[in-house]
């Protein structure tokens, strides 16, 4: 027997009511992340190939690197979003956050431990990419995972779900990647468009954070 | 990605979504390095090509993902949405198929920019598939983020295969056009079995009949593909390169003259033998600055000229020629000028990047480091022209040693080596730095270009009328002295000229990146 189309309304109320999160916040703030990662991507794999050496063996583990980090991130995000109780959306805000900090610190990192590892071969080369990638980019793959469940326990709609918050994230990433290639990268250079890139991250997650707060609020007032 | 149950009445299995998502994660990606090499190569390796590349791409996957929801509307019964997601697939890849045709056509007519609308449009084609899967294959429940995870994990996997398959393997292996046609191949083939799954099998012949038609006509597209984005306007019927490499490197391609491009940008020649008036006085007199340039350091060997003049100083002992392509070798082995830098025992040729060889190599010491870097506002180029690179070669220099680089007319690029280096002159758009002073010693300039020969051929045959002319013009060299605003290429200039000629121009740092981003290099 074919199953009943989803709705809000089928969802146990418990999970409608935790993910009650105006779209009107989660999607412009997802738009901004998208800006960041793209900043810091564009960012970080220049300055690895700086360190590690600009030729195809290089890029393809960078590009690796980058890829196994947002693959395990989801598989964390998806771990996450399956208990009921929690608020996804601040598990959001700490993702941007962490980001954010990791971010802030991330041009002294990576020379200081280009400086150690000079003579590294191809596929140290790889690991020590991954290595200094792996927790922003863990972080940021799991955003999509938390914030489509999110978006589901809404609205009941996967397809949906997922159409808007990839095409709200991707839009970030392609005006980061615009903005990056055409005016940051030239004005600010490689470390002043990673603080951007970290202050556009603490914005997200203390809107999302006061946003939650003032709903909680608001809700325990209506109670 | 341990729950492979899904709802009765979802067209996909999480496992099927799963291969779905990978597979086609592998083809999007796979595209977009080939549109990578498109640019790269139509816009000779800006900085900013890959940026706006990339920003077209996302963006046009962006739209794609919002206009999916278009077909989602028709729920996820029955065999029509399979079948709506096969022709999905198909388009999509058709699209992606026709966007280096029509971008090598169109670059004739329209600045590149605008061409990257069609990338724009092939990518929101693609964009339409994975957020239908997950459509066809995610029940909303409490598990959809787990399990949008585990499709959104395929994807990435596939996607990371894609870059590294395509970028690593295929693209060393197949030329672009085969490369192409092989991925075109494998779109149709995606769509053709979700269409057999579904039970649409008078679909799968008329999408065959369709793909027999299209393929030929269309790879007529691809026909002299490169000259076309590499001419552009002045291309004209019948033009094609004397050689051509493809490989993960990237193209190079060497015309008639002998000239080498390499991804679209002038990348030297293989001519060696001086004559007045020419550029190829730089190698030359460069090593004539120094008494007895015993070790050379050559940053980019490219097709060997130069490394092959240096070779054969007769002062130098030992060459070592850093090259980051390795084509370059095959292109040198292939052209009687260079190629005897292969056998040469004085040479040794080293395919790496060569900031990286530097810093693995600390304790090596050169007379002479020579880079004839290549144009200053191509991508990664500031990566050669640094403070920091050029403090990292300056280290490297024996007691007088020197380091030269091609600033190609940038006061940046010279700037810097003002602020690195206590000597210096310019020589013609090539910036000579030192520890020590830089005098050119006329007598022994004379005496080099008299002893000089190339594979065992005197640059100047002095048993000639013409050969002594030749040789009494480029011996005058050391006199062509002067201010920059005497314009004539054939000069040198003392270090109090270039500083009053950049003037308070910023330097160039890893940091900063130079020129790269700069506005006025589209």
């Amino acid at each position: 027997m074919p199953a009943p189309p989803a709705t809000p309304a089928s969802l146990p109320a418990s999970l409608t009511a935790a993910a009650s999160f105006p779209r009107a916040v989660l999607f412009p703030v997802f738009v901004i992340s998208g800006i960041s990662a793209l900043i810091y991507q564009m960012v970080w794999q220049r300055m690895l190939l700086m360190i590690y050496g600009s030729n195809s063996e290089s890029v393809a583990m960078v590009v690796a690197a980058f890829l196994m980090g947002l693959g395990i991130g989801s598989l964390l995000g998806g771990w996450i979003s399956q208990n009921e109780k929690l608020p996804l959306v601040l598990f959001f805000s700490a993702a941007e956050l962490g980001v954010g900090v990791y971010g802030l610190f991330s041009v002294a990192l990576f020379q200081w431990v280009g400086s150690i590892t000079v003579g590294a071969g191809s596929l140290m080369t790889g690991a020590l990419s991954f290595a200094l990638v792996f927790l922003p980019t863990l972080l940021m793959g799991s955003t999509l995972p938390l914030l489509v469940a999110q978006q589901v326990r809404a609205t009941g709609d996967v397809g949906d779900s997922v159409s808007w918050l990839y095409f709200v994230n991707t839009l970030g990433a392609a005006v980061g990647a615009f903005l990056a290639a055409m005016w940051l990268l030239r004005v600010t250079g490689l470390s002043g468009a990673v603080q951007v890139a970290a202050a556009l991250n603490v914005l997200v997650s203390l809107l999302v954070l006061v946003t939650w707060m003032l709903r909680r609020r608001a809700a325990r007032a209506a109670s | 990605m341990s729950d492979t149950s899904t709802s009765t009445g979802r067209r996909l299995t999480l496992p099927q979504a799963w291969l779905l998502s990978a597979a086609t994660g592998f083809l999007s990606l796979a595209w977009e390095i080939v549109w990578m090499r498109l640019y790269n190569f139509t816009t000779s390796s800006r900085a900013l090509a890959f940026g706006l590349m990339l920003g077209a791409y996302l963006l046009g996957l962006a739209v794609g993902s919002l206009w999916s929801r278009k077909w989602q509307r028709m729920g996820t019964e029955g065999t029509e949405p399979l079948g709506t997601l096969a022709t999905l697939i198909s388009r999509a890849t058709l699209a992606a198929f026709l966007v280096v045709p029509l971008v090598s056509w169109l670059v004739m007519l329209l600045w590149w920019p605008w061409t990257l609308l069609i990338v724009m449009g092939a990518a929101a084609a693609l964009g339409t598939i994975l957020p239908l899967i997950c459509h066809l294959a995610i029940p909303p429940d409490a598990r959809a983020g787990q399990r949008m995870a585990g499709v959104y994990l395929a994807n990435i996997i596939g996607s990371g295969m894609g870059s590294l398959l395509t970028g690593f393997v295929l693209m060393e292996w197949l030329p672009l056009v085969w490369l192409c046609t092989l991925l075109l191949l494998g779109g149709f083939a995606i769509a053709l079995s979700l269409r057999l799954r579904a039970g649409l099998s008078a679909q799968v012949y008329s999408t065959s009949a369709v793909l027999l038609l299209i393929v030929p006509a269309v790879a007529l597209g691809y026909a002299s593909l490169w000259e076309r984005l590499h001419y552009r306007g002045d291309y004209t019927l019948g033009m094609q390169f004397a050689k051509t490499i493809e490989s993960r490197h990237g193209v190079i391609h060497v015309d008639s003259n002998g000239t080498i491009y390499g991804n679209g940008a002038y990348d030297g020649s293989l001519e060696t033998i001086l004559k007045p008036d020419s550029w190829l006085v730089r190698p030359y007199y460069i090593s004539a600055l120094h008494p007895k340039p015993r070790r050379v350091l050559v940053i980019g060997v490219s097709g060997g000229a130069w490394t092959q003049i240096l070779a054969h100083h007769p002062e130098v002992e030992e060459v070592i020629g850093v090259e980051i392509s390795e084509p370059y070798l095959r292109l040198i082995h292939d052209s009687p000028s260079v190629a005897s830098l292969h056998r040469n025992p004085k040479v040794k040729l080293v395919i790496d990047d060569g900031r990286r060889w530097l810093k693995r190599n600390p304790t090596e010491r050169f007379d002479l480091i020579m880079m004839n870097t290549t144009h200053h506002w191509r991508e990664f180029a500031s990566a050669l022209l640094s403070r920091e690179f050029l403090e990292l070669a300056k280290s490297h220099l024996s007691q007088g040693g020197i380091v030269a680089w091609n600033t190609t007319e940038s006061l940046r690029s010279a700037k810097t080596g003002l602020v690195v280096f206590p000597e210096s002159i310019m020589l013609m758009n090539f910036f000579v730095g030192s520890n020590t002073p830089l005098v050119a010693d006329k007598a022994r300039w004379r005496s080099l270009l008299e002893r000089w020969r190339i594979d065992d051929v005197p640059v100047f045959d002095l048993t000639t009328e013409q050969g002594r002319a030749d040789l009494e013009k480029c011996a005058a060299f050391p006199d062509y002295e002067g201010p920059w605003e005497q314009t004539h290429h054939w000069r040198w200039h003392n270090r109090a000229h270039v500083e009053a000629r950049v003037g308070d121009v910023p330097i160039i740092t890893d940091d900063n990146l130079g020129h790269e981003f700069d506005w006025q290099n589209w």
